[in-house]
């Protein structure tokens, strides 16, 4: 069956004016058409790569840098979806308790062929029995843009470490690159209402802080946070979720 | 750990074959032996109906035929399914409408592709050693035997092992099915008090409904879908309180509301187009059939009763609004031809069939396709078959479509003698009636007309227009009503001034009645004023 999103003639949701055509829409739908693709790509690279291990060291690196690239393509692509759905008010949200090291485990797991390619060593630090509130769907995707982002930046670690503090959820990723530059680390400190995605670098960020601040309970909403140091003293990119 | 693997049986579906393969080798290495792979759900389904599988892993896209969803559900309808079997299905669909229904139907995991081995490996784990924990509870399910998996889960819940939540959730639900009310309570209550889940939450005003208190929960719904409309058992719930309340109104409202976020969910689609019908909103129950023909080709929901339906919700919008009927009946006489190139084997829906073409055909204006068909049915009923009151209103439809007013009336007129004493039967007939018969139908237009014709002399024009549509659209052949509504409205319009709307109301009734009106009709002189009215005073303002 052929995807119905983009040609979606008759569905209310379609998100498509009496006058015409919703601009927005058609980018949408195209985006999901372009991650579609490149999910098929994804997945053949990863059976090249089964089937013709890497012979030296330029051929790694050329591996490694397809997959990163495309990896990096496919994971802003999800984002644009997310935050189009969340402006048309219609993002699915499924709250729920979760263990914190099977979601860590996912993305992990995800991202295996990527940080293999590239020697990073990946530890996870998380109690195995430690549950909490969230969707387990959104913050993986949140995880899972930070592991790749880390994966080009860190020089030989990453960790990605899960805690209580105060009653909230702290996750942290950590690398051991040069550390955040402080334009961005600023960006952060604004909530994400008062921050446009402008630049693309820092869609990313956006993303992370939309999905953060989806999770609440009462008052109090999830954030996000940069900073340097950390354990292996470079990045660390940090979601608190009440 | 792979001894315990190797005996279960496990099949793969999926269209390429170079997944199936990735997918075996995966299932190999981690100690699995019976594996089976195929490429349609087609097949798949015959493997079913061969052997039990214990692990079913399906891509959503099966190319052609049905997909991996409409499996599942088959399955389940088939109830080829343990509970403790798992279903995982993989798809590189992430688009909403496939996601959320790929929800509704429940699998135990949906993965979502590029998905790299090892993410299946460490998922499969998983599942299975949660099967593997589970497993007594499942088998008491499975042999039906719910009081014993309700002692079980109580007593593993004290054990606080890593299914907790599950096990709460599988035992309020079963409380709520053996009608302890309260215990199933307790523990949505518990829950709540660490989180607002939206499961506890909608299973809370599920014990309300079930213990008698339909107004609360329905209070308490709506107020979860506002805070979380993507909460699909939310719209259920609320669809079954508003049932037992009897709010047919909210009712299609709350079902439009659910349809519109999860398009793809067709057993909704088919409630949303039974309660319109009943509510006389031929054109929403239209649109739904549609949608239900749409994405349901190869499911279960794929029915000639579903296909049917459409034709007559699109006969019926034509005494709402002959002009957009018109622009359905293209699609519906389609569904028609569809219908009869699959050569139905059921004599009373064959019967259908033909008297629906023979309406759609005769509302379009091609009288001669309309009197073939209607000859047909006219011949196979000479045959001496019996037939059902349904059978018989369409024929009067039919009838009506071709212009033949006095055979209509003569076999309406033997209806309503031959069901004089029976109600419902009645209930039935008024719909085709310019008044109606039963006692509920005369005692609902006396009451409206009533409230109606009060509001009209106080001058509140949208109050009365309320009142009379509210017959109109579930009765659309009540001239009275129809004629109370256009003098209304052009007094409205008289009022306060044109709007356009009202006016193209006001002609689309007039039309709808023109074409039963005749001279000889009590009602033919109070219709030409009304039509000379909006003529001379509403045209020319």
């Amino acid at each position: 069956m052929p995807d119905e999103f983009p040609n979606n003639s008759d569905s209310v949701n379609a998100g498509r004016d009496e006058q015409g055509l919703d601009f927005s829409f058609v980018l949408a739908a195209s985006v999901h058409d372009m991650k579609n693709s490149l999910g098929m790509l994804l997945t053949s690279l990863e059976e090249v790569i089964d089937h013709a291990p890497p012979q030296d060291e330029v051929q790694k690196n050329h591996f490694s840098i397809l997959q990163y690239e495309a990896s990096r393509i496919n994971s802003e692509l999800i984002q644009l979806l997310t935050i189009y759905r969340i402006n048309q008010k219609n993002l699915p949200f499924n709250l729920d308790e979760n263990y914190i090291s099977e979601t860590f485990e996912d993305q992990v797991a995800r991202n295996d062929v990527l940080f293999r390619t590239k020697e990073i060593e990946l530890s996870i630090g998380c109690d195995p029995d430690l549950a909490w509130f969230y969707d387990n769907e959104l913050i993986g995707n949140v995880i899972h843009n930070v592991l790749i982002n880390s994966a080009r930046y860190a020089k030989n670690k990453v960790n990605i470490i899960a805690e209580m503090d105060e009653k909230q959820l702290v996750i942290k990723i950590e690398d051991d690159g040069n550390g955040f530059p402080g334009f961005m680390i600023d960006e952060a400190e604004l909530g994400s209402d008062n921050r446009g995605a402008t630049d693309s670098t820092q869609l990313g960020l956006f993303f992370a802080a939309k999905i953060a601040h989806f999770h609440r309970k009462g008052e109090v909403r999830g954030e996000i946070k940069l900073y340097n140091g950390g354990s292996l003293g470079g990045g660390v990119f940090e979601i608190r979720l009440p | 750990m792979s001894s315990r693997y190797s005996q279960l049986h496990v099949l793969i579906v999926d269209d390429f074959n170079s997944f199936r393969l990735t997918l075996s080798k995966i299932l190999y290495d981690m100690g699995f032996r019976k594996v089976d792979s195929v490429g349609s759900a087609e097949k798949a389904l015959n493997f079913c109906l061969k052997n039990h599988y214990d692990l079913i892993l399906s891509d959503y896209n099966l190319g052609q035929g049905k997909n991996g969803q409409q499996f599942l559900e088959e399955l389940r309808v088939n109830d080829r399914l343990k509970p403790q079997d798992i279903f995982i299905l993989l798809s590189a669909e992430t688009s909403r409408n496939v996601v959320m229904s790929a929800y509704d139907c429940e699998p135990d995991a949906y993965l979502t592709k590029p998905i790299t081995t090892k993410v299946i490996d460490q998922r499969l784990k998983r599942l299975m050693s949660k099967r593997v924990e589970m497993l007594d509870i499942y088998t008491a399910l499975a042999n039906k035997n719910k009081q014993d998996a309700i002692s079980q889960l109580e007593k593993k819940i004290t054990e606080e092992t890593r299914y907790g939540m599950d096990c709460q959730k599988l035992l309020a639900d079963l409380y709520i099915q053996n009608g302890q009310l309260e215990k199933a309570e307790k523990i949505y209550r518990t829950v709540l008090e660490m989180r607002a889940l939206d499961w506890a939450q909608v299973g809370l005003a599920d014990a309300k409904i079930k213990s008698g208190e339909p107004a609360k929960a329905v209070e308490w719904l709506n107020k979860i879908i506002s805070e979380n409309p993507s909460c699909m058992k939310a719209y259920d719930v609320l669809s079954l309180a508003l049932k037992d309340l009897n709010d047919q109104k909210n009712l299609q409202k709350n079902l439009e509301r659910a349809v519109e976020i999860s398009p793809m969910s067709l057993g909704r689609q088919v409630s949303l187009a039974r309660v319109a019908m009943e509510n006389g909103n031929a054109e929403v129950a239209a649109k739904a059939y549609r949608q239900t023909m749409k994405y349901g080709a190869n499911s279960c929901h794929d029915t000639t009763e579903n296909k049917l339906n459409y034709v007559k919700s699109v006969a019926r919008f034509y005494d709402q609004d002959a002009i957009k009927a018109a622009e359905m009946s293209n699609n519906a006489i389609e569904v028609l031809s569809t219908l009869e190139s699959k050569n139905i084997d059921d004599f009373e829906m064959k019967i259908k069939t033909q008297l629906l073409g023979s309406q759609i055909w005769g509302l379009k204006g091609e009288s001669q396709k309309s009197k073939n068909l209607l000859d047909v049915v006219v011949d196979l009923l000479d045959n001496g078959d019996s037939t059902n009151i349904e059978i018989k209103i369409e024929m009067v439809n039919a009838l009506t479509a071709n212009k033949k007013f006095a055979e209509a009336d003569r076999e309406i007129k033997q209806l309503i003698t031959d069901y004089s004493n029976d109600q419902s039967s009645l209930e039935k007939i008024d719909p085709l009636l310019q008044e109606p018969v039963s006692e509920r139908g005369k005692k609902l237009l006396a009451k409206a007309n009533k409230k109606g014709i009060d509001a009209y002399k106080n001058k509140k024009y949208d109050v009365a227009v309320d009142y009379f549509s509210k017959v109109e659209s579930r009765y659309p052949r009540y001239l009275g009503v129809k004629l109370n509504l256009v003098q209304t409205l052009i007094a409205k319009i008289q009022g306060e001034g044109s709007d356009g709307e009202s006016k193209a109301r006001c002609t689309s009734i007039l039309k709808t009645v023109e074409r039963t009106m005749t001279p000889d009709n009590s009602q033919f002189n109070r219709y030409r004023q009304l039509q000379e009215m909006l003529r001379s005073r509403v045209e020319n303002k």
